[in-house]
């Protein structure tokens, strides 16, 4: 009886475990906002703003937002029907919505990224110099994150008008209002100018954003904001000038003697090109992503710990650049197309969601499309840089057989034939009947009006034109880098956002807006020069030189279009001059958007989830949405 | 801590004065039996009325009662699984009286002992809903999941497998569900700990009973964790039998199994048919535009053309095909063995048991086996009574390519061969690249857990008066997981030219300390009180640690050589909360006819925020024994009748450790070939801590009953249940930086009626006995107020609704995780435009030519637009059943189980996926469009991958059905048989599960039809039962 009474007592003694318990909880696997004042948690923080450029460069919304529905990119077969149906960014048809999910992720990955800057920004005053970080270093940091911020703000404006300005992290408010455009533009010129002194000319760390980059971007926010009336006028184009000089004059920023080689590595295609001019597609395996023209670009890696986090998935935005699927034409799968082309690695996996206009096609040089096919007089080697017109046989097979006229004459292929051509230009029936491989070729050029022409419509692969399945792919964002196979959509190249070869663009556009005609024709010039040919660059002035009786604004616009093609800024430059400018351009170039284009289009519609977060006064939405 | 001292301490002084000296007082002894009188039974509790003397039996079944004051007294003998019974006794001062018990088993009625969490009651006196299944019943179904052996079995509790794999888990609603975003699985609590998961570790062969507590004046007692129910579950402790001496069982079966059906898939001549029609209508339509537009491939007559590459076009010619499902499908596989061993002295009972079981699937590389081992000991000393017992298993689930699969094989048209001339495997056999060789998949695509789980029980109790026990329950509960993952080189989608290889390693500790203080005494004759307190602490700790590779150089080293391959990933995690919880409660019952109960619980929480960690949850609840009152006793037929009530409140653990913090997340980023990480808030959990418990309110209403001499038993009951502060995502102003946060706003509402019913239709008609058991249930639920007020775009009588999850008040949760939990929100399709219609199609918009899916335009604007879309229906049935017949004539028994799942909608996902008609991937034989055959269920075939429009719109359908769960054949050897091997007891059976379903239904699974899954099974199964 005793020994369980002291049993009983012990038991009651052992009760009382319970009271350590502490309902405190501890964050070990993780950090909190405190972190970011700290020397390492303040380059932790900026990098997390550089990760947050993800969410934006390098996705399907980059394409779908930066070049569909303007003059010189429409829509491919795979957004036009089916799943993939939000061809109404293209055709600006009445799908255009503010539930558009692609408009939403141009804006929250933009917002979240401003949120981090802003997390930055208010932590740093309470960041310690000196030890590992002088403060110089420390002052670099907070330039970066205003750079990012800027750049942030600048994409915002252009797409959308007024946006919410928010330059500080605080409370979360479920309340917002949206700032005028004036207002914004201010703060995106202040950081700039805050940020240009302490970033330096280069960085050690590349894709880390320098002085450059800052004076490109504040040249380009300068000359948007001189046409608008809130604008300073000739004031901000001069401001423009000053900026893009600083950069074109700096010759840490020259350009790369070699247009393709801007995007393109060795070309392995070269020894089997009818053409033999930069044909093939990219190899990037031989790139060098680090070149001084690159002023700023997004990075990528094929490193899968840079790239493959816990969040990885398409929308999320922090995984490979996507941009390889979308320029492709089809090549694959289809022996009514072409044979020996099963999909590869090269090739690249077509997801066919966007093509050039004729219109686009039309703006480069013609020599070539007036001489002897195949052994072409080539002057600008901007389209050959731009696009890949070649594809060769990997595998045997047999070219289909068809009726004249537009035929092949059908032909049993063996790996490394010539498979598929689409020069920029008509051929013969005789010329087909020679050939073994399937020729495709483009609307014809004269037409004016590409609403009237059914031959540059959808689908033309019956009668080898360029349709909206087929047509030339575009070679700046092939990858055949990627570690998973033909089929991985996680690409590792940099987006290219800000070049030298675009500084250059600004600069004519400023100069020919203060009416200096022939500095801006200079200033095209050295682009000319640099995009002649091998065989031309003795006598390029005589067929390419630019005068300056030449330079307006639809042509600095016509010589973007060959210089920038597929670098995702059309949009955004149409509709810089105005909203009539944008619509006369889409008009004239796009086909499929000529019927609905007006200028209420030139301002994205707000996306639906910001509006329904928004408690209080209603968060306005765009007129025309 | 010192609060407990005190009490203690005080209740102990309390002791030696109540235990007085006793005079005018004898002794009662006696036995307890089974009803034959056969078998003695141990832990029956043995009361006089009106006193607080009792007594438990022991081993041998036998007891002794002291002190018992002279006169005629009442001894009630009960136990749970068996019939109280109360016998009259004269104690004669000074003499010991003997008196035995014979008690009858009984299952699912009204005078048995039923858990009700932190104790057990008497049924009779239970104010809450509680349905009990004891292991007789468990028995009777050859399974090696717990909560599988009670499917169907109790109304309100909805359990569907989640899938077709071996070891695939179940899942368990009570009552419906009530959380749009966080878990309604019920809590389990084993031996009274309650743990994380469910009891698929357990053996069901080692359970005594499970006990579901379903509404409120049960589930309180749990707080923060009862919202979705409560699954109780008492394992087996000592010699069953109650024997002195050791007894032995032995336990195996063996079974095979076959697909329900396979798919009727076109062949190559069908599939190469398709593509020519597609062809022709893709000309049809071109000329619909341009009259003289180019044929395609000669108006489809050009086979070449129509198939898309060499591959196809050479099989075509050979006439050479494969039946791709054959060529992955084998017969399955099921074996069990169970040995057990238990025994009993004086004071000691112990318990060992050991299980393996082993189950091959369908399909190869698709297993899962389970060993497992349970030892319990308990020792009584005096006033101390002290136990413990240990649960420890171990399971490997093979999954390979799991449901994956199979919708490979279905993937493939039928041209391709999976190996070549040399007998190596194929890639992609018929040259499309998005899909892959599944045999090359099941070869090359691993995927396995390897699940370890020590699970202890440890209590001490000490009497500290006659009718009230301090107690002590420790349990701990570690378990581990090993995910392994190897995908050879283009293995599967995505095509892959590395192998990749991964392991995840999950480790939890648990444990749980609970003081109780429990009291059941009598106060005088017309009292009783029944009374609870609790103090009691919870605290787990998980970690987690993951590792991956690529590039690995070679196929059999798996995932254990992780550090040869190259891009690696690495992660780990850590993971902590901890529960403190106080819990009263009291029942007091008036002339054994009346009986109140209240209980309050307070949980303080590590997950919740400063100024939310505490919450409360009460309860209230009265039951009356209508039946014994004096003007019931005219009805001769009745035999009891009791109506009980109750009201309570409960929680759901609906936010997951540091969920309130908003932490930094670790950003990937590079910097040329420089790692660029960084970290950055999170812009989908920004701090929030604000965040409190979901609170569920319930009501319960009840009738138990039983008439004819209790040939017929059973209840009814009804229930509603408002949950409040629902955890729901709410979008933020996006320009903050974050995009949504979780609010305690919304609210759900369930309502049903549950019934349950069992008869005894032939007590003893020449020897045959036939027992039939009924469960019926309905459950309404809906969604009665969300986050947002916005009606834009909302359907008529769905206002407001929230369009991107699928949300709408008046209607049921829709949970895009849970199969079994959607509502349904499309385009309702009316038929196939057909030719004539042309104009009258088009005027709907571009998209609709004849041949093509017609909508309903149903607000009439003449558009087809996205406000077209309309509620098509839910996969919340209106009611759910189930009977379960018995029979039994002298050795032999033979059982049935049927269950029926009416009145609902379900997407039949897997005929859209392998009906979409594009010219790409194997299809199902159809009836489609053609202009000569104008179908006006199908629409006309595609090819080179378009898809066809509105696809989906084609797929919802009625999911009624019901379907024979198991039927069981035994035959139990008589004793004079079984001994002349030296057994005691020789039963002999053969299970068919899942024999039968009935439905018209065409996929692999008509009751899980929402996911394309692996095919649905029938199982053989013969069985043999040994005792010794």
């Amino acid at each position: 009886m005793r020994r369980t009474l002291m049993a009983g007592l012990g038991l009651a003694l052992l009760a009382g475990i319970g009271g350590c318990l502490d309902l405190e909880e501890k964050l070990v696997s993780n950090l909190s906002n405190e972190y970011v004042k700290t020397q390492a948690g303040l380059t932790a923080g900026v990098n997390a703003i550089y990760q947050q450029l993800r969410g934006y460069y390098g996705r399907e919304q980059q394409m779908a937002l930066g070049d569909f529905g303007t003059d010189i990119w429409t829509n491919g077969d795979q957004v036009a029907g089916g799943a993939q149906a939000w061809f109404y960014l293209n055709d600006y048809s009445s799908g255009l919505t503010s539930t558009d999910g692609r408009i939403q992720e141009l804006w929250n990955p933009l917002y979240t990224l401003i949120a981090r800057a802003n997390v930055v920004l208010d932590a740093a005053p309470s960041v310690p110099e000196g030890g590992a970080m002088s403060a110089a270093e420390k002052a670099g940091r907070v330039a970066e994150a205003k750079f990012l911020r800027a750049l942030a703000y600048f994409e915002l404006v252009q797409h959308f008008g007024d946006v919410t300005l928010n330059l500080t992290s605080g409370a979360l408010s479920t309340e917002a209002e949206r700032t005028p455009a004036a207002d914004v533009y201010a703060a995106i010129i202040k950081d700039l100018e805050d940020a240009i002194p302490d970033l330096p000319v280069t960085q050690a760390e590349w894709g880390r954003a320098h002085k450059g980059a800052a004076q490109h971007l504040l040249a380009k926010v300068y000359l948007t904001r001189g046409y608008k009336q809130f604008g300073q006028g000739n004031a901000d184009f001069q401001q423009a000038v000053t900026n893009a000089q600083a950069v074109v004059n700096n010759a840490a920023y020259a350009l790369t003697p070699v247009y393709a080689d801007l995007f393109c590595g060795t070309h392995t295609a070269d020894q089997n090109a009818p053409d033999p001019n930069r044909q093939g597609f990219c190899n990037i395996l031989n790139y060098n992503e680090k070149q001084p023209e690159i002023l700023f670009s997004v990075q990528y890696s094929y490193t899968a710990a840079q790239v493959l986090g816990p969040q990885c998935n398409n929308t999320a935005g922090v995984c490979g650049n996507y941009l390889h699927l979308a320029y492709l034409s089809r090549y694959d799968g289809d022996a009514t197309l072409a044979a020996g082309l099963p999909r590869d690695l090269n090739n690249g996996r077509p997801f066919r969601r966007i093509r050039p206009t004729p219109f686009l096609i039309g703006l480069f040089d013609k020599t070539r499309w007036t001489g002897t096919p195949g052994q072409s007089d080539i002057l600008d080697t901007r389209f050959d840089g731009t696009f890949q017109t070649l594809w060769i046989a990997t595998a045997t097979g047999t070219n289909p057989a068809e009726a004249c006229p537009n035929c092949t004459s059908g032909a049993a292929l063996a790996p490394g034939d010539t498979a598929m051509w689409m020069p920029g230009y008509q051929v013969s029936d005789e010329f087909r009947r020679s050939k073994k491989y399937v020729i495709y070729v483009p609307c014809p050029l004269e037409v004016v009006n590409v609403t009237t022409a059914p031959e540059c419509g959808q689908n033309n692969k019956s009668i080898r034109r360029y349709g909206w399945e087929v047509g030339p792919s575009v070679k700046k964002h092939q990858d055949n880098g990627r570690t998973g196979g033909f089929q991985d959509e996680l690409g590792g190249r940099d987006v290219i956002l800000m070049r030298t070869g675009e500084t250059y663009l600004i600069l004519a556009e400023a100069q020919a807006k203060l009416g200096q005609n022939q500095a801006a024709a200079d200033a095209i010039n050295v682009l000319r020069a640099r995009a002649a040919s091998a065989a031309h660059k003795g006598d390029w002035r005589q067929f390419m030189e630019v005068k300056a009786s030449d330079i307006s604004l639809d042509f600095i616009m016509d010589e973007r279009a060959r210089e920038l093609a597929a670098e995702s800024s059309r949009w955004t430059d149409l509709v810089r001059p105005g909203p009539d400018y944008f619509v006369a351009r889409v008009k004239r170039g796009n086909r499929e958007a000529s019927a609905n284009v007006a200028a209420r289009h030139a301002l994205r519609p707000i996306p639906q989830q910001q509006i329904n977060g928004v408690t209080g006064a209603p968060y306005p939405q765009n007129p025309g949405y | 801590m010192q609060r407990w001292t005190l009490l203690v301490a005080a209740a102990m002084v309390a002791t030696t004065s109540v235990a007085a000296d006793a005079q005018q007082t004898g002794r009662i002894t006696g036995s307890v039996t089974d009803s034959a009188g056969t078998q003695p039974l141990d832990r029956v509790t043995i009361t006089v009325a009106g006193t607080s003397i009792a007594a438990t039996t022991g081993a041998d079944g036998r007891y002794t009662l002291n002190n018992v004051p002279a006169g005629a007294q009442q001894v009630r003998a009960q136990r749970l699984g068996f019939a109280a019974l109360t016998q009259p006794v004269t104690v004669v001062a000074g003499q010991s009286a003997t008196l035995n018990f014979r008690l009858a088993q009984q299952a699912v009625t009204l005078n048995t002992i039923v858990s009700i969490g932190y104790g057990t009651q008497e049924r009779r006196t239970v104010t809450a809903a509680v349905s009990t299944v004891t292991s007789e019943q468990i028995k009777e179904i050859a399974t090696a999941d717990p909560i599988k052996a009670i499917q169907g079995r109790v109304p309100g509790v909805e359990i569907v497998s989640a899938g077709n794999l071996p070891g695939a888990a179940m899942n368990v609603r009570i009552r419906g569900v009530r959380s749009l975003t966080a878990s309604n699985d019920p809590l389990y609590v084993v031996d009274g700990i309650p743990i994380s998961g469910g009891i698929a570790d357990f053996n069901p062969a080692n359970i005594e009973s499970i006990d579901i507590l379903k509404d409120a004046s049960a589930t309180a007692v749990y707080g923060s964790r009862g919202a979705n129910g409560v699954v109780l579950i008492t394992t087996k402790n000592g010699a069953q039998a109650g024997r002195l001496n050791a007894q032995f069982t032995a336990d195996m079966y063996w079974g095979s199994s076959r697909p329900y059906q396979l798919i009727d898939m076109m062949d190559m001549y069908e599939y190469t048919r398709m593509l020519q029609d597609a062809a022709r209508y893709e000309q049809y339509v071109r000329r619909l535009t341009d009259p003289s537009a180019p044929s395609v491939c000669n108006d489809g007559e050009d086979i070449d053309c129509v198939l898309g590459n060499d591959i196809l076009r050479a099989a075509y010619h050979a006439g050479r095909q494969t039946d791709w499902q054959r060529q992955i499908l084998r017969t399955g596989q099921q074996r069990n063995f169970q040995g057990g061993f238990g025994g009993a002295t004086q004071n000691t009972r112990f318990n060992l048991s050991g299980n393996f079981f082993d189950q091959q699937g369908l399909a190869i590389g698709q297993e899962f086996w389970r060993g497992n081992g349970a030892a319990s000991v308990e020792h009584t000393l005096d006033r101390l009574r002290i136990g413990v017992s240990a649960n420890v298993s171990r399971s490997v689930q093979d999954q390979g390519a799991g449901d994956g699969l199979w919708g490979g094989a279905l993937a493939q048209t039928g041209f391709g061969a999976p190996y070549d001339d040399n007998g190596l495997l194929i890639a992609q056999p018929d040259g499309e690249p998005n899909t892959f060789n599944p045999v090359r998949t099941q070869q090359f695509f691993l995927n396995q857990f390897l699940r370890n789980r020590i699970f202890g029980s440890a209590f001490a109790e000490y009497r500290l008066l006659e009718g009230l026990n301090f107690r002590m329950n420790f349990g701990p509960d570690y378990s581990s997981q090993d995910n392994g993952q190897f995908i050879g080189p283009r293995a599967t989608y995505p095509s892959n030219e590395d192998s990749r290889a991964q392991l995840r390693t999950n480790q939890t500790f648990a444990y749980t300390l609970d003081n109780l203080l429990q009291l059941s005494r009598d106060f005088g004759s017309k009292h009783h009180i029944d009374g609870t307190a609790l103090y009691g602490i919870q605290k787990s700790r998980g970690t987690e640690s993951f590792a991956s590779a690529q590039q690995l150089p070679y196929d059999e080293q798996k995932w254990f050589a992780l550090n040869t391959g190259a891009n690696f990933q690495l992660s780990s995690n850590l993971s902590e909360w901890a529960l403190e919880s106080m819990m009263g409660r009291l029942s007091y019952t008036l002339l054994d006819r009346y009986t109140v109960s209240a209980a309050v619980r307070r949980d303080g929480s590590s997950r919740l925020a400063k100024g939310n960690k505490w919450a409360t949850f009460p309860t209230f609840g009265a039951a009356w024994q209508l039946g014994d009152e004096s003007f019931m006793q005219g009805i001769s037929w009745l035999d009891a009748l009791k109506v009980r009530g109750s009201y309570g409140a409960t929680g759901n653990t609906a936010i997951n450790p540091y969920q309130t913090q908003g932490a930094l997340s670790r950003t990937l980023y590079n910097f040329g070939a420089a790692n660029g990480f960084g970290y950055g808030p999170n812009a989908g959990n920004p701090a929030n801590p604000d965040l409190k418990w979901e609170k569920t309110y319930q009501t319960d209403v009840g009738v138990e009953f039983g008439v004819f001499n209790n040939r017929v038993t059973g209840s009814v009951d009804y229930y509603k249940q408002n949950t409040k502060d629902l955890l729901m995502s709410r979008t933020l102003p996006t320009t903050s930086g974050y995009r949504s946060a979780l609010q305690n706003i919304g609210e759900t509402m369930n309502r049903g009626i549950e019934l349950a019913l069992s008869t005894v239709n032939l007590s003893n008609w020449r020897g045959l006995r036939w027992t039939t058991d009924f469960a019926w249930a309905t459950n309404h639920n809906e969604i009665v107020k969300l986050a947002t007020a916005d009606t834009t775009g909302c359907p008529v009588n769905a206002r407001p609704c929230d369009l991107n999850n699928g949300w709408f008040v008046g209607q049921p949760i829709n949970n895009n995780n849970d199969a079994q939990r959607r509502v349904w929100y499309d385009y309702r399709k009316i038929g196939i435009w057909q030719q004539g219609q042309e104009a009258e199609a088009a005027s709907y918009g571009n998209q609709f030519r004849p041949g093509e899916i017609r909508l309903e335009d149903a607000n009439g604007d003449g558009r087809i637009t996205p406000a077209d879309r309309v509620i098509l229906g839910n996969t919340y049935a209106k009611w759910t059943g189930s009977v379960y017949n018995r029979l039994a004539w002298r050795g032999f028994d033979l059982s049935a189980l049927a269950t029926v799942r009416w009145g609902y909608t379900m997407f039949d996902s897997f005929n859209d996926g392998t009906n979409q008609m594009m010219g790409r991937f194997g299809n199902i034989r159809t009836d489609y469009w053609t202009p000569e055959n104008p179908s006006t269920t199908q629409p006309a075939p595609r090819r080179n991958g378009n898809v066809v429009p509105f696809s989906t719109t084609r797929a919802y359908r009625s999911g009624d059905h019901w379907r024979i769960r198991n039927i069981t054949f035994g035959y139990e050897a008589p004793t004079s048989l079984a001994s002349r091997i030296g057994a005691d007891r020789i039963r002999l059976y053969a299970t068919a599960q899942d024999p039968w379903f009935f439905s018209d239904y065409k996929g692999y699974d008509p009751e899980n039809g929402t996911a394309g899954g692996a095919p649905a099974y029938r199982t053989l199964l013969i069985g043999a039962n040994l005792g010794w």
